[in-house]
């Protein structure tokens, strides 16, 4: 057999072998992200949901963010009538990090105030990226005296793309590939108005 | 209490799998440790503050037009070496995780070759071993299965031709032999029958002649004459029934009975003709056998000892782990030549015998999971000694 056939069918049985492991196993330690609490407010006008990302940390997943490269957490926020399964209104956010190494600071960007916050350090950028705050969805006036209304708010991440690695990096696999979702206590307008 | 060892070869394959999983661990623990270090002396190298350091160092000699664009380019650097060193991280862990899968697959497709290849060695072996112990026990016939694939498909071939010329031989020597003992038989018949033939047929002719001469001692020659008939015919009779018995020996009847008094009733008649001493360890000599064939066995041995002129017979009956029956006389003995033969049939020293005697004994014997030994000087004497296991109920 010639080295090159052999060396060949070597590489063959390790990319099969690693594809068939890869099935069944991940190298990378994930977490279960979860949602604290959804709390659903108002000023009179507008309908306001505000949670956190919790436990969707993990050393390596700041080493991403430590690499300059921009990572997104991508939030869908729906709002559903209780006695209907498709959702009244959904919208989809999304916060990004980015890290400056000259600077040694980072800079969050958060889609649904469509702000920067620059001069981060990395635990306070992690809480603004980890979280939707006072995120407004509709005015009340779309919202039906009587009515019971729920929020429901899922996450996920997006794969990236390193420089010099053939395949992207799916970063759910940091959260056990499982997207975290919660949803709000039962609510009527004129709860929210009291 | 020892523990039995696995057999030869469980022994090579513990042994192989034992190395090749030390190899294995081996091998990669120094992949991944060179590994770690090679990306640890890079780390080591603290490239992003020295390009820091650079940027610092030139960014303020730069013109402010060229300043934002140097500054991207650097950080775009940064970045690159940054995600270097999580792509290292990355792989690492993924080297570490799947060389596991990579080296217990060829670990795992290590061994089934191994066994494979040591199967095609060993598995002739066995079949050899197992065609040698057949071949050990009688069977002329056996053939081992061939295995193309092995390396010692030759040697499997040799074997089977050998057995088959071993078995093609044996054929040819079985006929020869029975051939042979046709030739023999028919000769001692013809050798037998023509001996009361010859005195028949001169009693007849002088019995005519007699007659014809209208002799007056007719009478007296006829009953002599008829008496020569008589007594030739039941030599002729003898002779028929011995050849008869040595043909079909009769199932074994098998029965407890008393040896001593078996003994002593054979013994009486020939009293007369030699000093036969019955000599007995216990009072009780229960034997399990058949009676009837056993008297035959022993007349046959007191006969022998009588004709060999012996004026003593001693038989000795003894009872250890085993039956031993001695039968010792001082008669003239057996030559050492001819002590081999015999217990062959047709084999015999006295002008009038069928040589069938001690081989009728011998098949007894034989029959009755015993042996029979002789041992003779000639002069002195010889001994014969038989031997018989004894049966459940006598151990108990």
């Amino acid at each position: 057999m010639e080295p090159s056939l052999l060396s060949g069918l070597f590489k063959q049985v390790v990319t099969t072998v690693i594809t068939v492991g890869s099935m069944f196993y991940s190298t990378i330690d994930g977490v279960n992200a979860t949602f604290s609490d959804v709390e659903v407010h108002t000023d009179g006008k507008q309908l306001f949901i505000s949670t956190q990302l919790e436990s969707c940390f993990t050393d390596d997943f700041d080493r991403i963010l430590n690499s300059g490269k921009r990572i997104y957490f991508h939030y869908k926020v729906e709002l559903y009538d209780q006695n209907k399964s498709i959702p009244i209104f959904s919208e989809e956010y999304f916060n990004a990090i980015s890290f400056s190494h000259l600077d040694n600071i980072y800079e969050v960007y958060q889609s649904h105030e469509e702000s920067f916050t620059s001069d981060l350090t990395l635990p306070r950028a992690k809480t603004l990226l980890a979280s939707l705050q006072n995120v407004s969805l509709l005015s009340l006036d779309y919202l039906n005296s009587g009515t019971i209304y729920t929020v429901k708010v899922s996450s996920w991440l997006d794969k990236i793309k390193l420089e010099g690695m053939e395949e992207p990096i799916n970063l759910m696999f940091y959260w056990s590939s499982l997207r975290p979702e919660t949803q709000s206590n039962p609510f009527t307008r004129d709860q929210l108005n009291q | 209490m020892r523990i039995p060892l696995p057999s030869f070869r469980i022994q090579i394959i513990l042994l192989v799998l034992f190395f090749l999983i030390n190899s294995v661990l081996f091998y990669r623990n120094y992949f991944l440790d060179s590994f770690s270090n090679y990306t640890q002396q890079i780390s080591d190298l603290h490239m992003d503050d020295r390009i820091s350091e650079l940027y610092q160092e030139y960014s303020d000699q730069l013109p402010d037009t060229a300043k934002s664009e140097f500054r991207q380019d650097v950080e775009s650097v940064l970045s690159i070496e940054k995600q270097s060193h999580l792509i290292r991280r990355i792989f690492r862990d993924e080297l570490t995780v799947y060389s596991a899968f990579i080296f217990a697959f060829l670990s795992i497709a290590v061994l089934i070759l191994f066994l494979f290849s040591f199967n095609l060695v060993t598995r002739p072996l066995h079949r050899l071993q197992s065609a040698t112990d057949e071949l050990s026990k009688g069977n002329w016939s056996i053939q081992v299965k061939e295995s193309r694939f092995s390396p010692l498909n030759d040697l499997i071939v040799s074997f089977n031709r050998m057995t088959s010329e071993l078995d093609e031989n044996r054929k040819k020597l079985v006929q020869a032999e029975k051939e042979s003992a046709w030739r023999e038989m028919a000769r001692v018949l013809a050798h037998e029958i023509k001996n009361p033939l010859t005195p028949m047929r001169l009693s007849l002719e002088r019995l005519e002649r007699k007659y014809e001469e209208k002799s007056s001692d007719f009478d007296k020659i006829f009953s002599r004459v008829a008496e020569v008939l008589h007594e030739e015919i039941d030599n002729l009779q003898e002779l028929a029934s011995e050849f008869s018995q040595f043909a079909r020996l009769p199932k074994a009847n098998l029965r407890q009975f008393d040896m001593a008094d078996q003994m002593e009733d054979i013994i009486e008649p020939y009293l007369t003709e030699a000093k036969i001493s019955l000599h007995k360890t216990s009072n009780a000599l229960h034997f399990y056998g058949d009676r009837m064939q056993l008297k035959q066995v022993f007349v046959n041995l007191i006969q022998n000892s009588i004709q060999a002129g012996a004026p003593n017979v001693d038989i000795t009956c003894e009872v250890d782990k085993q039956w031993i029956i001695l039968f010792s006389d001082n008669g003239k003995g057996i030559p050492d030549e001819n002590l081999p033969k015999i217990f062959e049939p047709y084999f015999t020293r006295r002008e009038k015998g069928t040589g069938l005697g001690l081989a009728i004994v011998k098949r007894i014997v034989e029959n009755h999971d015993g042996s029979i030994h002789v041992a003779s000087t000639v002069g002195k004497g010889t001994v014969f000694t038989l031997t018989f296991p004894l049966y459940d109920s006598e151990k108990a």
